[in-house]
């Protein structure tokens, strides 16, 4: 799932969650985007969409990375933690393929 | 070196908030509520309803990835049936505080609706019944914080420095300096706010997990998020670091790698929303 402005919305995109106008759908689950839809969005009181695809990191790996082993320091004797940061790694590493 | 404050004095001005002149009205009206020896289905949801703002907020939140039903909750007594009574109390109060959160510690909103995310995904995985009320138990763990900052504006400033030039945990550095934390002051006002038992446990006890007497695995859940919303750093809750992990919260979980993965995939949905709530 991808979060994008209302303003980058392109044709041929996804929707991945529904968009509601007060309480009922307005567009579905699954919607293809087209210039109509699009559109008619811009004109509402919305600023995000969700779409299919991955969501654009704002860091760079090596970043995340970095950041991860300083949320970890001092840990590193624990292996309980040292697992759970290898796991952890292991999914930052899979949001960036 | 300053004075450490007093546990009494500090239980006597937590459970006084509705004087506090710092705290919102919305805040002190909901207080004034929950405090009620019996408050009824209708006040609770006319309460809500009254307010448009409040009412979308919470449908906005129980519509999301956080609480599992996308989109099929259309009013506030509709919400009330499916997710229970005291579901519905606790987003109010969560929703109500947002923006002190919000405007106090960055980070907190999005590390405590984290905590609600996989507070719940970890329930649902242990076959729990009432996943939804776990779920409000990791969205409201560190209320206590925005208490103490409310009560202790200039103290708090000086303990979340500390946390941050040393490089400890703002639980280290509240010990510091008054004589009970952010998870004592939130328990108490659970209690006085008449929350079910396992969520003023889990609250007084997600540090301590060992200490839980009656919510052993509402409590171990909500350690266990805690640590794990940390370890993928979404949100920042007054400190960066991931705490100490209780080993036995984790062998009463009883987590696989798989399950692990799942709950991390279920947060990157979730705080890419949380943005929205």
């Amino acid at each position: 799932m991808r979060k994008v402005s209302i303003d980058q919305l392109e044709p041929g995109m996804v929707l991945e969650r529904p968009i509601l106008r007060g309480s009922t759908v307005f567009l579905g689950k699954g919607v293809v985007l087209g210039e109509t839809a699009i559109s008619r969005l811009r004109s509402m009181e919305i600023e995000h969409a969700f779409v299919e695809g991955s969501e654009e990191q704002p860091i760079s790996c090596d970043e995340a990375m970095t950041l991860l082993d300083e949320r970890f320091r001092n840990k590193e004797d624990d292996p309980l933690l040292k697992h759970i940061k290898n796991l952890v790694r292991e999914h930052i590493a899979g949001l960036y393929d | 070196m300053t004075e450490r404050i007093d546990i009494r004095n500090m239980r006597t001005r937590t459970e006084a908030i509705n004087a506090l002149p710092t705290v919102p009205s919305a805040l002190k009206q909901i207080s004034a509520m929950f405090e009620k020896p019996r408050l009824s289905i209708d006040e609770l949801s006319g309460f809500i309803s009254g307010d448009p703002a409040l009412t979308s907020k919470i449908l906005k939140m129980v519509n999301s990835a956080a609480y599992g039903f996308p989109n099929r909750i259309s009013s506030i007594s509709h919400a009330i049936m499916l997710l229970g009574f005291n579901v519905v109390r606790g987003l109010l109060l969560g929703v109500s505080v947002f923006d002190l959160m919000q405007k106090n510690i960055a980070g907190l909103w999005e590390h405590s609706v984290g905590c609600a995310v996989a507070a719940r995904c970890i329930a649902q995985k242990k076959n729990l019944q009432e996943p939804e009320e776990v779920s409000i138990c990791g969205l409201l763990h560190d209320i206590g914080k925005v208490i103490l900052i409310l009560h202790y504006p200039r103290e708090y400033e000086t303990v979340l420095a500390k946390a941050r030039d040393e490089g400890i945990s703002l639980f280290e550095a509240e010990q510091s300096r008054f004589e009970a934390t952010h998870a004592d002051v939130g328990s108490w006002l659970a209690r006085k706010w008449r929350f079910p038992v396992n969520l003023a446990e889990a609250i007084e006890y997600h540090h301590t997990p060992h200490l839980s007497r009656q919510a052993k695995l509402e409590t171990a859940i909500v350690h266990v998020s805690d640590i794990l919303v940390r370890a993928r750093g979404i949100g920042i809750n007054g400190d960066m670091l991931v705490p100490d992990i209780h080993p036995e919260s984790w062998t009463l979980l009883q987590l696989t790698d798989d399950d692990v993965r799942d709950i991390l995939a279920e947060l990157e949905t979730a705080a890419s929303e949380a943005e929205d709530l």
